[in-house]
């Protein structure tokens, strides 16, 4: 069977299943969230418009546009060394093009604390599981934000140089690239460096090799180690097969440093899960402890998940004023017992599908 | 017989005809897009390409979205709705640039807004956020000159190729903002699930591409 689950509810359980089976507890949290918090994070967010309103108090609201700033702003390292939270909440946000808003339901998870080889491992496991549960054919790409940031970071550059090159790494955009450090003076062998890295897009096995040119200072050499250290982890784990080392996935470096992943399931044609180790941000909130984690878009998965035989069913029943209640009572009764989806109506809608059609009309069959 | 489909977006036009002769000379090329009907689509199973034609402001839109893998378009719809999308390739073709154009006796006062007019209002907000410069942006679909002729905005933002429509409208090119030419894009998810496909079709496309360069 190609889809494990196919409605959003069922997703839904499963994930929530899936979380708990391996330890994690659900987060619950308030609809509103003071709009402080977003303010001062307001580059951490996918879309810098924020829905706010003004409580009764006078006090500025805002519907969380975002889930893992109002986590990492609850939880407390001191007391809990590592907490392993996950949680399913409507997040709200504006279309970027449309500029409408849009209410997107969104699973997660965050691992926060005393972040170890194992926690990293079990946190990229369960997000190749999550989208396992959604399709068997599915990617994982996995990056190390360590390349992009070291390699820039010895191209000596304006930040805002630095970013825009960050986004043509994104956009796989090698002319760019080129262009861009032409431009600013970077070195050819630098150039080349950051050229390959975006041009990465391998099996781990292949690209070991490929980073090992990549190497170039000590960062980059604990990110290599950190890679191999996560490759034996997951070697039992049957999902190697589904990774791809992809260095284009890269997240603003004020926040993100680490491992970052995005993962892709067949039929859908963008991202359906995304996510990383965020240290910086909680740097940010003066924690010093490392986090990770990752959201599902159920906004993505909108057509996978849609009910596909919603307009159809077993049997449908027909009745008018005359029926006898009792008769079709049972009738029903009897068949939604019986495991069958039935419908009972005085008229046939339009488009309807049924494979029975049982007719209790007291007049017409009179 | 190919394993794999691709799903081509051209832009209809001058620049699509051109790229689809370079689509074809690389070796995908497909009959059926010759002949003389109302088909929208036309593919041929032997290359593994589907080709169609659709609006060239829209190519991003059909790659982004899925309904195409790769698509040809320019680097201003790029620019102006960042897709979430690869931009894989510089084809070196409908090479034009973005500028500010404005009458030849024009001069920037900057005790007030600058009044912009443009098809391209992100591109142009992009640009004077970045040198602090208060705009306001009249967004027109087509006829831009038109605009600082009749007093409608002090300067125009928009695609010059060779300035010649600007230098019959008594208008000169003030600033350029960015260079412009013809990107091969792909779609995100499509890159992954028909990798061998896509990554044979761009180095093919690149192959002929540098070989006209040369």
């Amino acid at each position: 069977m190609r889809n494990k689950v196919t409605t959003e509810e069922s997703a839904l359980y499963s994930f929530k299943r899936l979380y708990s089976s391996y330890g994690y507890t659900s987060f619950k949290m308030n609809r509103f969230e003071e709009y402080d918090l977003y303010a001062n994070n307001k580059n951490f967010l996918i879309s810098d418009n924020v829905i706010t309103f003004t409580d009764t108090n006078g006090k500025l609201l805002a519907l969380k546009p975002d889930v893992t700033l109002s986590i990492v702003k609850n939880t407390d390292p001191e007391k809990a060394p590592l907490q392993k939270l996950f949680y399913s909440e409507n997040v709200y946000r504006v279309a970027s093009k449309t500029h409408e808003y849009k209410e997107i339901m969104q699973v997660g998870l965050e691992c926060i604390g005393k972040l170890d080889a194992y926690a990293c491992a079990e946190v990229i496991t369960l997000a190749a599981k999550s989208l396992e549960l959604l399709d068997s054919d599915y990617v994982l790409d996995l990056s190390h934000m360590s390349f992009a940031t070291q390699l820039l970071q010895e191209a000596n550059i304006p930040h805002s140089k630095k970013a825009e090159i960050m986004t043509y790494i994104g956009e796989k955009n090698l002319h760019m690239i080129t262009a861009a450090c032409r431009e600013n003076g970077v070195s050819e062998e630098l150039t080349g460096m950051l050229v390959h890295l975006a041009s990465i897009y391998e099996t781990p096995d292949k690209a070991f090799s490929e980073l090992e040119m990549l190497n170039i200072n000590e960062e980059t050499e604990k990110a290599l180690m950190e890679l191999r250290q996560l490759m034996a982890a997951l070697r039992s784990s049957g999902i190697i097969e589904h990774i791809r080392f992809d260095f284009s996935v890269i997240s603003d470096d004020r926040y993100y440093n680490g491992f970052t992943f995005a993962g892709y399931i067949h039929g859908v044609p963008r991202k359906v899960l995304s996510g990383g180790r965020y240290d910086n941000l909680m740097k940010k909130f003066k924690k010093d402890c490392g986090a990770i984690g990752f959201a599902i878009y159920f906004d993505a998965l909108e057509q996978l998940l849609a009910e596909k035989d919603f307009n159809e069913v077993d049997t449908l029943i027909l009745y008018d004023g005359d029926s006898d209640i009792s008769v079709l009572c049972a009738q029903v009764n009897e068949l939604a017992a019986s495991g069958k989806k039935v419908t009972a109506l005085r008229d046939i809608p339009k488009g309807l599908k049924y494979k029975n059609l049982l007719d209790l009309g007291g007049n017409r069959n009179g | 017989m190919a394993e794999t489909m691709i799903n081509v977006a051209l832009p209809k036009g001058r620049l699509g005809e051109k790229v689809l002769a370079i689509f074809e000379s690389a070796g995908y090329t497909c009959p059926s897009i010759h002949e003389q009907n109302r088909k929208l689509i036309f593919e041929n199973e032997e290359t593994g390409i589907r080709y169609f034609w659709v609006k060239p402001s829209d190519v991003a839109i059909y790659v982004e979205r899925g309904a195409a893998d790769v698509g040809v378009c320019g680097k201003d719809i790029l620019l102006e709705y960042s897709p979430e999308v690869y931009e894989l390739l510089d084809m070196g073709m409908g090479k034009c640039r973005m500028a500010v154009a404005a009458k030849k006796d024009f001069r920037d006062n900057t005790a007030r807004s600058l009044i912009v007019a443009t098809k391209f209002p992100n591109i142009a907000r992009d640009y004077y956020l970045k040198q602090g410069r208060e705009i306001d942006i009249v967004k027109l679909n087509g006829s831009i000159e038109i605009a600082p002729i009749l007093g409608l905005s002090d300067v125009i933002v928009d695609i010059v190729e060779t300035g010649k429509t600007l230098l019959e409208n008594d208008l000169c090119p003030y600033e350029d903002i960015v260079n412009i030419s013809a990107r091969f894009i792909a779609n995100k998810a499509s890159y992954k699930f028909k990798y061998e496909a896509v990554t044979e079709l761009v180095n093919k496309i690149a192959g002929y591409v540098e070989s006209k360069n040369d």
